[in-house]
């Protein structure tokens, strides 16, 4: 139970690590090409994307909350540097959504934003990962049972969408 | 600033910011779910351009709806990790199913989104509905852990059924003002006859879904009271400023409590509160003189639901009017529709209201009776003048949901054939 748990904590990250990867690639294109800018090109792949965090997050909030309450604060400042590049996130991401002409900058921001969120989780990981391994703490798998009959066919419905933006998103970037 | 009094605020913004968010995104599905359906009886290619820009608003709101909800997630675990650990062996499950609620509703989003032109409205009707199992499905499990934190006496109890359905009903009622409002706004601008009389027959449906909407309150309002009397009586002393216990208890409005624990002035209905919380003027209801005065939610919540109930009473008029112009005349005076536009935020305003009433008269507990707010808080967290940067940022996020909708709303004006 305890490695089912890590996989499903570990496997969204890991894929929304690699599509943000995907997000900062596309981001930088449209950056540099005056044309895909003019293209209505932002999609709701920020948002897909997301969701695999929030899903990572959700589990391992639930099954970790008594080591939190040991490392919360010092998890505080990584969470702190997510938290602002996910406001900025959010706010360009309105501000380009049905705008036809878009600056630069908003782009270069973005791409900013995408990489200090990706550092901060890489922070974060840096205090959680030692923390359990120096005091081998044993997380909570009491709702693994719950987690399994609705959290993964729920993640499963939602790669549907996820797998047909992101086929958009190439499709128009590839216009 | 106190480490506990920063974490206060910031966790306190950050909910009065996604509460609103929050309303809309399950009040709009909810209306897009309906008009769908009027669309497909109807066969009105102008209502389903209607539906169409309902769509592209939820789009906008989904966006600061993640970002916010994770922001709380955030800080729950970090900054109320002591929190986060009591609640868990009870309503840990409730944040998890919460965040699957969430993915299947992100999902039906999309598949909604996709099919826009694709399929026909009794398709696109039955895609839609289970957007709605998802928003309403994510409220409900997170009004969930709200509900144990006022009554942990189980995991689902009276004040469950309560909460959930007060606090879903009044996320609807405050969305239909708000489409109700910009409906009457764009009424105002000068449009050709049939669309007029497509926009008074609008405005009648909203008006008719938001009475229904606020006479269901009306009876879930009292419900909780009543539950509220019965399982958090310091909360209902508070939000009375009951100072005896006993029968015949009185409703009082305004009024102040003075420092020898005595309330005084205001206009006082003498037994209305026991038959209300009781009914019978006989009924005993518990008053603060029972509760030890260290204990006493802020007595601000007192003011917080006068301001609420007289903008309860002021809606209801106002849609009961606007009902009674469309059953008599089919059409609404432009006074009238002027007046409309202002009170579309009136929803939102009563749910920051009752929200706030939840949240400050549950003091100084976070989970009542069992964790006290101060030990609920992360020791040795120290969130320092961060706070001034979530506030800017919340700020910012806010005037870009409102760009973003002014946006949504010029490109759906711009590409509909019938747009109005």
């Amino acid at each position: 139970m305890v490695a089912a748990l890590y996989a499903l904590i570990l496997g969204p990250i890991a894929a929304y690590l690699v599509f943000s990867v995907i997000e900062i690639w596309i981001t930088y294109r449209i950056a540099i090409h005056k044309r895909a800018r003019s293209l209505l090109f932002v999609q709701a792949s920020t948002e897909v994307t997301h969701t695999l965090l929030v899903f990572a997050y959700a589990q391992f909030m639930v099954a970790f909350s008594a080591l939190l309450v040991d490392i919360g604060a010092r998890l505080w400042w990584p969470v702190a540097l997510l938290m602002v590049t996910l406001l900025v996130r959010a706010s360009l991401y309105l501000l380009l959504f049905y705008r036809e002409k878009t600056p630069r900058w908003m782009y270069g921001t973005l791409l900013v934003s995408y990489l200090l969120g990706l550092f901060a989780i890489v922070w974060g990981l840096a205090i959680v990962v030692p923390a359990i391994i120096t005091r081998g703490f044993t997380p909570y798998t009491g709702d693994m049972g719950l987690v399994l009959t609705f959290g993964v066919p729920a993640l499963a419905l939602f790669m549907v969408p996820l797998v047909a933006v992101y086929k958009n998103a190439f499709k128009q970037l590839r216009k | 600033m106190d480490p506990l009094d920063a974490g206060r605020q910031l966790i306190g913004h950050s909910l009065a910011f996604h509460i609103i968010i929050v309303a809309l995104s399950i009040g709009l599905p909810f209306l897009i779910s309906i008009f769908e359906w009027l669309a497909w009886r109807s066969n009105s290619e102008r209502l389903r351009g209607f539906v169409r820009l309902l769509a592209k608003w939820a789009a906008v709101f989904v966006i600061g709806g993640v970002m916010s909800g994770t922001i709380i997630a955030l800080q729950f675990s970090t900054l109320w990790a002591p929190f986060l650990d009591a609640s868990r062996p009870e309503v840990g499950k409730f944040f998890q199913l919460e965040g699957y609620m969430f993915l299947i509703e992100a999902a039906f989003l999309s598949w909604y989104f996709a099919t826009m032109k694709q399929v026909g409205t009794r398709k696109h009707f039955l895609i839609s509905l289970p957007i709605n199992i998802g928003t309403i499905g994510s409220a409900f499990f997170i009004t969930a852990v709200n509900a144990w934190m006022n009554n942990p006496s189980a995991q689902f109890t009276t004040t469950t059924a309560n909460e959930i359905s007060h606090s879903v009903v009044s996320y609807l009622f405050s969305t239909t003002l708000i489409v109700l409002a910009f409906v009457a706004w764009r009424s105002l601008h000068k449009q050709s006859k049939p669309t007029m009389t497509f926009i008074n027959k609008l405005m009648g449906q909203l008006s008719i879904i938001a009475l229904v909407l606020m006479g269901t309150l009306g009876v879930l309002g009292h419900q909780s009271a009543v539950d509220i009397g019965n399982t958090q009586p310091h909360k209902l002393a508070a939000i009375e400023l009951l100072d005896k216990t006993g029968p015949n208890a009185p409703m009082r409005i305004g009024g102040e409590m003075t420092d020898t624990g005595k309330a005084e002035g205001g206009i006082v209905i003498p037994g209305l509160l026991s038959i209300l919380a009781g009914y019978s003027p006989e009924a005993v209801v518990k008053g603060l003189d029972q509760i030890p005065r260290d204990k006493w939610p802020p007595l601000v919540v007192h003011a917080l639901f006068d301001i609420k109930m007289a903008l309860v009473g002021l809606s209801t008029a106002l849609i009961a009017l606007a009902v009674f112009f469309y059953w008599r005349y089919k059409s609404f005076p432009r006074l009238f529709r002027t007046m409309l536009i202002p009170f579309g935020v009136l929803g939102l305003l009563m749910v920051e209201l009752g929200w706030y009433i939840t949240e400050l008269g549950r003091q100084s507990w976070t989970i009542v009776g069992k964790q006290l707010t101060a030990d609920a808080f992360t020791v040795g967290a120290n969130i320092h003048n961060s706070i001034i940067v979530f506030v800017l940022l919340f700020g910012v996020l806010g005037l870009s949901t409102l760009f973003a909708l002014s946006y949504a709303t010029k490109h759906w004006r711009n590409t509909e054939k019938q747009s109005w």
